[in-house]
């Protein structure tokens, strides 16, 4: 597995005038270059655990250690400059326009003012806002989705190698957060930062997170792994109840088809058959005296999961997907069983040997 | 990294194109900037007029000279802007202070304080100041400060506490220090509430300040009193009449200075 960038040693966190801890012992390990999702029931510390780690919270005991450093006694000011922050009520200074917004932690580092100017449009044309559009908007001029990519570019700004994120995509509409969702995705396949994103929405944990982190009261975490594992695999019914009843089909989309998922097509002799066109599978003969169904096979290079499966066996009402090489060549099929045994491992009640992931173990699983 | 991104499907198509407000001054910002002293102006022309087409008698004559006049309103502005200034220097920090983190629990019993010398008629506060500590512009200056210290206060600590605790937090977040956070982000965001605050403090500094005249500090109350005394009404009126522009005359500059200080983008 990559390196560890941000480890949590013995973490406690507990408020003046609280007997309970708001976080107690908490120790996690924090890739490098993945997105790690805090998630959990409200009040369980999830957001006190991410504000120590730029200590906008200060912990009571324990350590923070970033890239090896001791960060749990430097200047706090100097923390907060080299690790970028993103919240849902993104927080644009409303009096200062866009470039002041975006520039403002490399005013703090004091960066020369041509350099900053440069960087801000770098930043804005990174997160999607044309520069010579923006640069000049007061935040109140845009909207929330704009806000947001602005308050991401600002976080972006000078390079951090830590990122941590408040329900960034909280306080836009729906349609409006899978957009920006999707861009963030693909904007991290470019920048690999590390990032510690704290959610109380599940789907998008399960969408955005190389790794979840599950935490029960006092942060205590309750398991901490890749997105397909924990919905396959909760290791508690607290887990469980968590990802909800339709974990099953949230399976689906998670598990990645790979060859071992394959079985041959149905035998020939009778019933539905595969409908050949010069080696290639184009399509089903279902029964006799109807006409061929065409399909459109999966291609294994595009990954495809098994979501795409079934959806493949429902609109060809075939018995099984079809899974083809680059050239179009059959390689094998994805039949019903291996769906069934998907969605009943993420329910918790199927026998989980029979599932097959791609994901890799996890570690520190509670 | 960080290389341009050229991805077309981050703006929407159809998103609105910003309009560029907020570049220079509001919109009819020189119309009610003007409005104002032409107003005044004419109401002064009027009021001159007026006490021409007397027959002035020769105590209103000796009264209402030109130098009479203006060292009268001399006075008064000093009377004011001394006391205004140092309700400034003192209400603003003070209004910083208490709603520092620590300080929080300071702010009722300091808004408290205040009030007493709000609610205290100020006429007594001059009068009683007068008699315990002395005669003189001095202790009018005192006892305009105590009377009018409470709008600029009560502002300063509500205009810095209706900035949103998710906005400074993202100030600490980028790294700011408190002191950082507290000139570039807080205070520029409470100017405008903080100035509403002084506006207030001014226009009854202007009107509690002719009751120095009681005392023997001068100003435009002096005009009022002597009329009164002497039973001559023009000497009043103008007494009167101006100190109603003055008040309105200093109303219109903090207004506009207010508009002026106004960070653009609210």
């Amino acid at each position: 597995m990559t390196e560890t960038l941000i480890r949590l040693e013995q973490l406690s966190k507990t408020y003046p005038g609280h007997s309970v801890p708001a976080v107690e012992s908490l120790d996690l390990s924090i890739p490098d270059g993945e997105i790690v999702m805090f998630i959990g029931p409200s009040g369980c510390g999830k957001t006190t655990t991410m504000k120590m780690i730029n200590r906008l919270i200060e912990p009571s005991s324990g350590r923070i250690v970033i890239a090896g450093e001791d960060v749990t006694s430097i200047d706090p000011n100097e923390l907060r400059r080299r690790v970028g922050y993103v919240i849902q009520q993104v927080g644009l200074f409303p009096h200062v326009r866009v470039s002041g917004n975006v520039g403002a932690v490399l005013r703090l580092l004091k960066w020369p003012s041509d350099k900053i100017a440069r960087r801000v449009d770098e930043m804005l044309d990174l997160v999607g806002l044309d520069p010579s559009q923006y640069r000049d908007s007061y935040p109140k001029q845009l909207s929330g989705g704009q806000q947001q990519r602005v308050g991401v570019a600002r976080a972006l700004a000078a390079d951090p190698p830590v990122m941590l994120m408040d329900e960034p995509f909280g306080s836009v509409d729906p349609i409006t957060r899978e957009h920006l969702q999707d861009e963030f995705l693909r904007l991290q396949q470019e920048i690999r930062k590390t990032i510690v994103f704290v959610t109380h929405d599940i789907t998008e944990a399960l969408r955005m997170g190389d790794r979840i982190a599950i935490l029960g009261e006092r942060s205590r975490v309750e398991q901490y792994d890749t997105p397909p594992n924990v919905v396959a695999r909760p290791s508690s019914d607290f887990v469980a109840n968590f990802i909800g009843t339709n974990a099953g089909l949230r399976a689906l989309t998670l598990m990645p088809i790979d060859r071992q998922t394959l079985v041959p097509p149905p035998a020939e002799r009778e019933g539905p058959r595969l409908v050949y066109d010069e080696d290639r599978p184009v399509g089903w003969h279902l029964s006799d005296g109807q006409a061929t169904t065409r399909i459109q096979p999966l291609r294994l290079s595009a990954q495809p999961v098994l979501a795409d499966a079934l959806n493949q066996i429902v609109s060809s009402q075939a018995p099984s997907a079809v899974v083809v090489d680059d050239d179009g060549q059959l390689l094998g099929c994805v039949d019903m069983s291996a769906v069934r045994a998907a969605v009943a491992g993420a329910a918790g009640n199927g026998d989980r040997s029979d599932l097959q992931m791609e994901a890799a173990s996890g570690d520190g699983s509670a | 990294m960080a290389t341009a991104q050229p991805d077309a499907l981050l703006i929407p198509p159809g998103a609105p194109v910003p309009t560029r407000v907020g570049t220079g001054l509001r919109p009819g910002f020189t119309r009610r900037l003007v409005t104002t002293p032409i107003v005044l102006a004419l109401s002064l022309l009027a009021l001159y007029l007026w006490v021409q087409s007397r027959d002035l008698d020769i105590v209103e004559d000796r009264t209402l000279t030109q130098g009479q006049v203006l060292k009268a309103l001399a006075q008064h502005l000093q009377l004011v802007g001394l006391s205004s200034l140092a309700v400034l220097a003192i209400a603003v920090p003070l209004g910083i202070l208490v709603t520092r983190k620590s300080f929080r629990h300071a702010s009722p019993v300091t808004i408290a304080i205040a009030s007493v010398g709000q609610t205290i008629p100020s006429f007594g506060v001059i009068v009683l100041f007068a008699l315990t500590l002395g005669f003189g512009s001095r202790y009018v200056i005192y006892a305009l400060i105590l009377s009018t210290v409470l709008p600029v206060l009560s502002n300063t600590i509500a205009g810095l506490q209706q900035i949103e605790p998710a906005l400074k937090e993202a100030a600490s977040g980028v790294g700011m220090t408190p002191l950082q956070v507290l000139t570039r982000i807080e205070l520029p965001l409470a100017v405008p509430v903080l100035l509403a605050g002084l506006r207030t403090s001014i226009v009854l500094n202007v009107g509690t300040a002719t009751v120095a005249a009681f005392t023997g500090a001068g100003g435009l109350g002096s005009l009022i009193v002597t009329g009164l005394v002497q039973n001559r009404d023009v000497i009043t009126v103008v007494g009167g009449a101006l100190t109603a522009i003055l008040a309105l005359a200093l109303d219109h500059l903090t207004r506009m200075t207010q508009e002026l200080l106004t960070p653009r983008g609210l």
